[in-house]
C-alpha cells in the first residue's frame, strides 16, 4: 500500500485544486463579463460592452454595470444601454444548465443612444433597406415627368375606357352585322303587299277559290312569320349592343374629365412630394416611437428566440446537452420577476415583467409585461401592456397601450438638403393595439399631434410651398398601420397632410406647370375623341337600323292581321245573309 | 521537449513499466475528454495520489488533446446514442435529477461519449504501453546505449545543460 500511494500527492492535489478555484474566483467578474458579453452578441448580432460586472455569493447574484447592445441597423448608436442589470439567481438549476432568476432588476434603460465609437456588427438586418429609400423622395424641377410619360405610365380612366369600349363594339360588331345580312330586303316586303292586295282585293264567288286565295295566303303567312323572326332577332342584338356600349360610351366621355383631375398634381410637380410626406417628415420618428413602443416584441422577443437557436447550433459543433425530465419541469432560462426602468429625458418609467423565458411551453404561461405611469412632467399618463408567448411555430402576443398629453420639444423630423423640418413643440397623444400571430404582425395606433409648432425649409419651389404648409401645421392626426414580422416591423403612416399639401400645390402653379395643365387635358381629350367617334357612329348606325327594322317590322304585322281578315269576314257575312234569305223563303213561302 | 526528457528520463529510470503505463493510460483519458468536469478532478486525484508516472501522464495528455480534433464528432455521436437511447432513459432521468449525476455532466453528448470511449481504450492502452516500455527497456535502451554517438552526446557538457532545463 504504502507503495502505491504517495502521500505528498494528496497535498499537491488540495494545493492544485485550491489554486484553480482562486483563480476562478479571483478572475470570476472578468469570466462573468466575458459570458454575458458573447451570449448577448450571439443574441443581438451586434457587439455588446459592458464596464464591469460584480457578483455575490449569498445570495448568488450577478450585476453587469454599464450595459451597451450596438444596434445592428445603426452602429453609431445602441439599441439598448442599461446603467445596471443586477439578477438574482438560483445556484442549483445552474447544475442543469438551467438560468432560473429570481429577480432582475435593470435600472437606467434608454434607447438608441449614440455610441462613443461605431459598434461591430455580426448579423446585418435587412430591414432597413426599406427606410433608406425614404431618404429622397423630393423631387427637384428636373426630375419632374414630362406629360407623355405622365401619361404613359399611369393607369389612365380614359385607356381603360377606350378599351372597354371597343371590346363591347367588337363584341357585337359581327353579330348585328349578320343578322343585318339577312334581313328581308325592300322589294321582298313590297312583292309580300302586293300579293296581299291581289289576294285581298278578288271578289271571291266560289268557295274554292275562296279556300285556295287562303291556303296562299297561310303559305304567304309562314314566309313573313320567319322574316318577322329574322327581324325581331336583329332588333334584339341591337338593343343587346346599345344596352351594352351606351354606359361605356357615356364613361370614355367622362374619362378625360376624371384622369385629369387625378393627373393635375402629378404634372404640376407635388405629386412625388405629396406622395409619402406624411411618413417622410413624421414617419422617421413615429416609427422610432412606435419601435420603442413595440421592443417588448421587437427586441426582447427576438433576443430570447436566438438564446434557444444558439443553444441548438452549439450542438452540433461540440455535442450538446440532454435534458430529462427532472420533474422540477424547469426552462432553460426563466426570469421570474423583472423590474426594468426606462430612463426618458429625465424622468423613469418602470416597466414590470414576469416570467420572462423563450419556452413558455414548459411553464405554461406567457411573458407579460406592463407599464403604468401616472402623471410626470412630460406627460398626463401613459399605460402600455402586453404578453408574449414563443412557440416552435413563431411568437404569438399582443399588445395596447395609450399615451395622453406627452410634450415634445425641440425634436429633428427631417434633414434634407431640399427640406429640413423641426418639431419645435406639440402635445402627442396615441393609442392603438397590435396583435402577433406566428410572428406576423397587425395592428394599428393612432398618433394625434397638438399644439403645434414647426419649422421648416425648402430650398426649391415644391418643398417651399411644402415647408410652407408644415409651418402652418397646428395639429394632425397620423394613423399608422403595423405589418411585417417580428424583427422586421413595416409601420406605414396616413393623415390628411398630403390633401392639404396638393391644394396648396395646385393653388400656387406657375405659367410652365400651368401649360403642361392644358398639354394634359387636350392629349386626354384627344384620345377620347378619337375612340369616341368610331364607337358614336357606328352606335348611331346600329340605332338606324333598329328603327328601320321597327317600322318593317310594324307593317308585315299590320298587313297579315287586318285585310285578309276582312276578306274571310266579308265572305262569311255574304254566306250568312244568303242562308238567311233562303230559310225565309221556305218557312213563310215567299 | 522537457517533458519528452523526463519521459525518456523516466523510461531509463528504475519506475516501473506500470506506473509508466498506468500515467500514459490516465493521460489518455484526461486528453480525450473535456477538461471542465467532475471526471477532470477525480483524474487528478488518482494521478497525484497514486504514484503514477507523471510525465507518462503529461505526455500522454498533450498527444491525445490533439487527437481529439479529428474524434470529437464520433465521440459525441456516442454519447448521443447512448443518452438518446429509450432504454436507456429511466437511468439518465434519474442520474439528471440527482446532484452527483449533475456534477458529472455525463448528460452532455461529447463528455459522455469521450470518457465512454476513453475507458474502453484504456485496458489496451495500459497493456500495451506496459508491454511498449518492458520492450523498451529489453532491446531498444540497452542498444541506444551502445551507440558510439549516444555515449559520446550523454558525457557532453551540452546534454548535462540540457537535461537540467528539463529538470
Amino acid at each position: 500500500m504504502k507503495n502505491i500511494i504517495r502521500w505528498p500527492g494528496l497535498i499537491a492535489f488540495f494545493v492544485i485544486t485550491g489554486l484553480i478555484a482562486a483563480i476562478i474566483i479571483l478572475f470570476f467578474d472578468f469570466w462573468i463579463k466575458l459570458a454575458a458579453q458573447k451570449g448577448l452578441e450571439v443574441a443581438t448580432g451586434a457587439e455588446v460592452n459592458i464596464s464591469s460586472a460584480e457578483h455575490s455569493f449569498s445570495p448568488f447574484g450577478i450585476s453587469l454595470i454599464g450595459v451597451q447592445l450596438t444596434d445592428p441597423n445603426k452602429p453609431t448608436n445602441n439599441q439598448l444601454e442599461a446603467a445596471k442589470i443586477s439578477a438574482d439567481i438560483e445556484l442549483s438549476p445552474l447544475l442543469l444548465r438551467k438560468v432560473i432568476i429570481d429577480n432582475l432588476i435593470v435600472s437606467g434603460v434608454q434607447f438608441g443612444t449614440e455610441r462613443a465609437s461605431e459598434g461591430e456588427v455580426f448579423r446585418v438586418n435587412s430591414a432597413d433597406a426599406a427606410k433608406t429609400a425614404l431618404k429622397e423622395l423630393f423631387p427637384s424641377k428636373a426630375d419632374l415627368p414630362s406629360v407623355d410619360e405622365v401619361l404613359a405610365r399611369s393607369p389612365l380612366k380614359t385607356t381603360r375606357a377606350i378599351e372597354e369600349a371597343q371590346a363591347a363594339y367588337q363584341k357585337h360588331k359581327d353579330t348585328i352585322a349578320g343578322e343585318y345580312q339577312k334581313l328581308p330586303s325592300k322589294d321582298k316586303l313590297v312583292e309580300y303587299k302586293k300579293q296581299i292586295e291581289v289576294l285581298s282585293k278578288t271578289n271571291y264567288k266560289d268557295p274554292a277559290e275562296l279556300l285556295a286565295a287562303k291556303e296562299k295566303f297561310d303559305l304567304l303567312k309562314k314566309e313573313i312569320k320567319v322574316d318577322k323572326q329574322v327581324l325581331s332577332d336583329f332588333k334584339n342584338s341591337v338593343s343587346a349592343a346599345k344596352q351594352d356600349l351606351s354606359p361605356k360610351i357615356a364613361q370614355l366621355k367622362a374619362a378625360p374629365g376624371q384622369d385629369y383631375e387625378q393627373l393635375k398634381s402629378l404634372v404640376a410637380g407635388d405629386a412625388g412630394a405629396i406622395n409619402d410626406v406624411t411618413t417622410l417628415v413624421f414617419g422617421e420618428k413615429a416609427a422610432q416611437w412606435t419601435e420603442y413602443g413595440l421592443a417588448a416584441f421587437d427586441i426582447v422577443a427576438p433576443m430570447l428566440k436566438s438564446k434557444e437557436q444558439q443553444q441548438t447550433e452549439e450542438a452540433v459543433s461540440a455535442g450538446r446537452w440532454v435534458s430529462f425530465d427532472d420533474r422540477s419541469g424547469l426552462p432553460e432560462l426563466w426570469i421570474k420577476n423583472a423590474d426594468i426602468s426606462i430612463s426618458w429625458q429625465q424622468e423613469t418609467i418602470l416597466s414590470v415583467w414576469h416570467n420572462i423565458t423563450y419556452q413558455h411551453d414548459i411553464i405554461g404561461r406567457a411573458t407579460t409585461f406592463k407599464i403604468d405611469s401616472n402623471k410626470s412632467s412630460l406627460w398626463q399618463s401613459f399605460k402600455l401592456d402586453g404578453d408574449f408567448w414563443l412557440k416552435d411555430s413563431g411568437v404569438s402576443a399582443q399588445q395596447s397601450w395609450q399615451l395622453a398629453g406627452l410634450k415634445l420639444s425641440n425634436i429633428d423630423l427631417v434633414n434634407q438638403d431640399k427640406l429640413s423640418s423641426k418639431l419645435l413643440a406639440g402635445i402627442v397623444s396615441s393609442k392603438g393595439n397590435v396583435k402577433v400571430n406566428q410572428n406576423t404582425l397587425s395592428g394599428e395606433g393612432v398618433i394625434n399631434l397638438a399644439n403645434l409648432s414647426m419649422e421648416a425649409q425648402g430650398s426649391n419651389k415644391i418643398t417651399n410651398i411644402i415647408a410652407n404648409t408644415l409651418a402652418q401645421l397646428t395639429q394632425l392626426t397620423l394613423n399608422t398601420d403595423v405589418a411585417g414580422v417580428i424583427g422586421d416591423l413595416d409601420l406605414s403612416f396616413s393623415s390628411d397632410l398630403n390633401q392639404q399639401l396638393g391644394s396648396a400645390l395646385l393653388t400656387n402653379i406657375g405659367k410652365e406647370e400651368q401649360g403642361k395643365l392644358d398639354e394634359l387635358k387636350a392629349k386626354l381629350n384627344a384620345q377620347m375623341q378619337s375612340a369616341l367617334g368610331t364607337q358614336d357612329a357606328q352606335l348611331s348606325e346600329w340605332l338606324d337600323w333598329e328603327n328601320l327594322a321597327d317600322g318593317d317590322m310594324g307593317s308585315l304585322e299590320e298587313m297579315l292581321n287586318s285585310k285578309m281578315n276582312s276578306v274571310v269576314d266579308n265572305k262569311k257575312n255574304e254566306l250568312e245573309d244568303k242562308l238567311k234569305d233562303k230559310l225565309k223563303g221556305k218557312l213563310f213561302g215567299n | 521537449m522537457g517533458l519528452l526528457v523526463k519521459l525518456f528520463k523516466a523510461l531509463n529510470s528504475d519506475s516501473s513499466p506500470w506506473q509508466l503505463a498506468f500515467g500514459f493510460t490516465l493521460g489518455m483519458i484526461m486528453g480525450l475528454t473535456p477538461i471542465l468536469g467532475l471526471h477532470s478532478l477525480i483524474l487528478l486525484f488518482s494521478v497525484l495520489f497514486f504514484r503514477v508516472n507523471l510525465s507518462s501522464f503529461l505526455v500522454a495528455w498533450a498527444l491525445f488533446s490533439i487527437f481529439t480534433l479529428p474524434l470529437d464528432a464520433f465521440m459525441s455521436s456516442v454519447g448521443e446514442s447512448l443518452l438518446t437511447a429509450e432504454s436507456l432513459t429511466p437511468m439518465w432521468t434519474a442520474f439528471y435529477s440527482n446532484t452527483v449525476g449533475q456534477l458529472t455532466q455525463f448528460y452532455h453528448t461529447l463528455t459522455l461519449g469521450s470518457l465512454i470511449v476513453a475507458l474502453l481504450l484504456s485496458p489496451f492502452i495500459l497493456l500495451i504501453s506496459q508491454f511498449l516500455v518492458v520492450k523498451y527497456r529489453e532491446k531498444v535502451m540497452v542498444w541506444v546505449n551502445k551507440i558510439k554517438l549516444v555515449q559520446f552526446i550523454k558525457g557532453s557538457n551540452f546534454y548535462r545543460l540540457y537535461q537540467g532545463l528539463g529538470e
